[in-house]
């Protein structure tokens, strides 16, 4: 390439990458944000819900059989394709019944009581996963994230070939060099895994929509739904089966599944289907999760054995491998984004690596704030408005998710709008610190403020917990309900590391430079 | 008022300063590449040998993607000129392969 072409060049790779990084960053920004409770979901699911706090016994035999008949032998209760999911599927203790036409029964499988079910009214991991794929504003949200995603991809790329073309200082003397620096080195660290769950991202949103007119011209036409038509090979469908109308004796349920731990040990049953029960032609469908075989299984490809419940014979063995190539792949693409079944220890480092990712996106806006800085009196920097409202939205999300936590366990269950009202308080503090942010002139005086306050109600969240749902630290402790404590722990070291940082932050207006930048010299404009 | 000989030297040419880029070069490379991609991916599903469905899959997977790259190189382009050229001609080769093969 001639000279002029290659500064071209890199002008306008520096350009696109900068302009579409600071539309995207507080989007990508909300979705990591969000995600980062999203991988905790399961253990947020438990936390959330009264009828999850009971005693856990793993080490008792559990009786199904005891408490499925008792269920199913209601005359009124359908008799095809009923689904069981298994206590410790997602970290739930709970044993659940469900069909499609009726709404799930939650049992406490050591004592076989039937909990109370207040799904409608408790939904704090469902809302938090929402706002993280956008769901939570329906088809626009998620199509608009769907695209940021793409945005995302393009940045990625763009900012590998940046580092390539562009050779950027090593050792600035200011908190511009900074920013710029820390930007670059927490990505390198994170682009690999950000590039993939981004990718997954995007194919999760917009891929399947977006491929509309593919499915068009394949099938001549007349059908516009890819997923419709990719459907035998991702999720393949039982063939069903007629009911011969005969009633026969089922054999017990803990006998089917040990005959099916027999068939494939190293399978992890976790949900049960039942199908034409009580009658000749019955069977019972293990559907569960091999943890041997990571990256290949979890989420399309789910390993499956059939069984008959009338004589424990099988009718189908579906293992990890037996399926093709392109749910292999789909699924170790699915793997790091959802993360399922995983043990803690991946989802916290997966986590960390996405807060990482969250303070790259951060200091890139910081570091573009510092280049659009305009300089009063030689001293005075005056911030683009930018600033504050990604001020507010960065770190006053974390008072208002703090709020969110509190005001579960605050209100009271029966309470009509409960969920109406958690939301709204939940915005409503989000936009106060906005307004908070343009009225306090320091931002790092603002931060400070807003860290302060999320650390105090992160660590208020379960004291009020555990006075709310009548179980002490210890009860928890006694009983085995660690799903639920470590989500307790876990708020409070938040917490206390959100107060540790509060008190830490820089703030009369000389501090800042030399917070970021120990070898500071001059002003924050001379690069 | 701009001369048509004007407006045609200032399409062709590489302009001075990479600093802006400008309305017609982002639509075309969101656009544009949009289009690329679907055309260039479909060619590859046809000509890939193995289960058509599985390759399906793998489109529908990666498309995205490769969006993202052809939008980075649509944008890059020296000139407006090349950039249109960049969207127009991979398009009209993948479309006639597209025209061929049904």
């Amino acid at each position: 390439m001639q000279e002029p072409t290659v500064k071209l060049f890199k002008q306008r790779l520096l350009r696109a990458h900068t302009s579409l990084g600071i539309f995207l960053s507080l989007f990508m920004y909300i979705c990591l944000f969000f995600g980062m409770f999203a991988i905790f979901l399961p253990f947020i699911q438990v936390w959330e819900k009264p009828s999850r706090h009971f005693e856990v016994n793993n080490t008792k035999e559990i009786n199904y059989s005891s408490i499925i008949d008792t269920v199913i032998s209601n005359p009124d209760f359908p008799k095809n394709n009923i689904k069981i999911k298994l206590p410790g599927y997602k970290n739930d203790p709970a044993l659940r019944i469900s069909h499609q036409f009726i709404e799930e029964q939650i049992y406490n499988p050591n004592t076989g009581l039937k909990q109370e079910n207040e799904g409608k009214n408790s939904k704090l991991a469902f809302f938090l996963n929402q706002m993280h794929y956008g769901q939570f504003f329906s088809i626009y949200g998620r199509l608009l994230f769907g695209f940021v995603a793409v945005g995302v991809m393009f940045l990625i790329v763009g900012g590998l070939l940046l580092l390539v073309y562009i050779k950027f200082q090593k050792n600035g003397k200011n908190q511009k060099a900074s920013f710029s620096k820390l930007h670059r080195n927490l990505f390198i660290l994170t682009c690999i895994p950000l590039f993939l769950i981004t990718l997954t991202g995007a194919f999760m949103n917009v891929g399947f929509k977006g491929a509309a007119p593919l499915a068009s011209y394949i099938s001549k036409g007349e059908k516009n739904n890819v997923f419709a038509l990719v459907r035998p090979v991702l999720m393949p469908k039982e063939k069903s089966v007629k009911s011969a109308n005969i009633n026969v004796k089922m054999l017990s349920i803990s006998v089917l599944l040990k005959k099916a731990k027999e068939i494939n040990p190293q399978l992890n049953v976790e949900e049960l289907k039942l199908i034409n029960w009580k009658d000749k032609t019955a069977r019972v469908e293990f559907v569960g999760y091999n943890p041997y075989k990571p990256f290949l299984n979890g989420i399309y490809n789910r390993p499956k054995i059939i069984l008959s419940a009338v004589d424990a014979s099988v009718i189908k063995n579906i293992r990890v491998l037996d399926r093709s190539w392109s749910v292999l792949l789909t699924d170790s693409l699915y793997f790091l984004h959802l993360l399922y079944g995983v043990d803690i220890f991946t989802k916290v480092f997966v986590s960390f690596l996405m807060l990482l990712s969250c303070f790259a996106i951060a200091f890139g806006v910081m570091h573009w704030l510092e280049k659009q800085a305009k300089v009063f009196d030689e001293k005075i920097p005056f911030y683009h408005g930018f600033g504050k409202f990604s001020l507010a939205l960065m770190i006053g999300v974390l008072p208002a998710t703090a709020l969110l936590f509190n005001l579960q366990w605050l209100l009271p269950f029966d309470m009509n709008n409960r969920i109406f009202v958690q939301q709204a308080l939940f915005f409503n503090a989000w936009l106060a610190t906005l307004s908070w942010s343009f009225y306090r002139l320091s931002s790092y005086k603002a931060s400070k403020e807003f860290l302060g306050l999320a650390g105090v109600l992160f660590i208020i969240a379960p004291f009020i917990h555990f006075i709310s749902s009548g179980f002490s630290a210890l009860d928890l402790y006694k009983k085995n309900m660690t799903s639920i404590l470590s989500v307790d722990i876990t708020l409070f070291l938040l917490g206390l590391i959100l107060l540790i940082i509060s008190y830490k932050l820089p703030t009369t207006r000389e501090k800042p430079q030399y917070f970021w930048n120990k070898k500071y010299k001059g002003l924050t404009n001379e690069s | 008022m701009i001369s048509i000989k004007e407006m045609y030297y200032n399409f062709i040419t590489p302009e001075k300063s990479g600093k802006k880029i400008g309305l017609f070069r982002t639509l075309l490379a969101i656009f544009g590449a949009l289009i690329v991609t679907y055309l260039g991916m479909m060619v590859l599903l046809f000509v890939s040998p193995g289960s058509f469905l599985d390759l399906v899959v793998v489109f529908v997977l990666f498309y995205t993607f490769v969006w993202a790259c052809s939008a980075l190189w649509i944008v890059l382009a020296p000139s407006k000129l090349s950039a249109l050229l960049r969207v127009i001609i991979p398009v009209f080769i993948f479309s006639l392969f597209l025209s061929q093969m049904s």
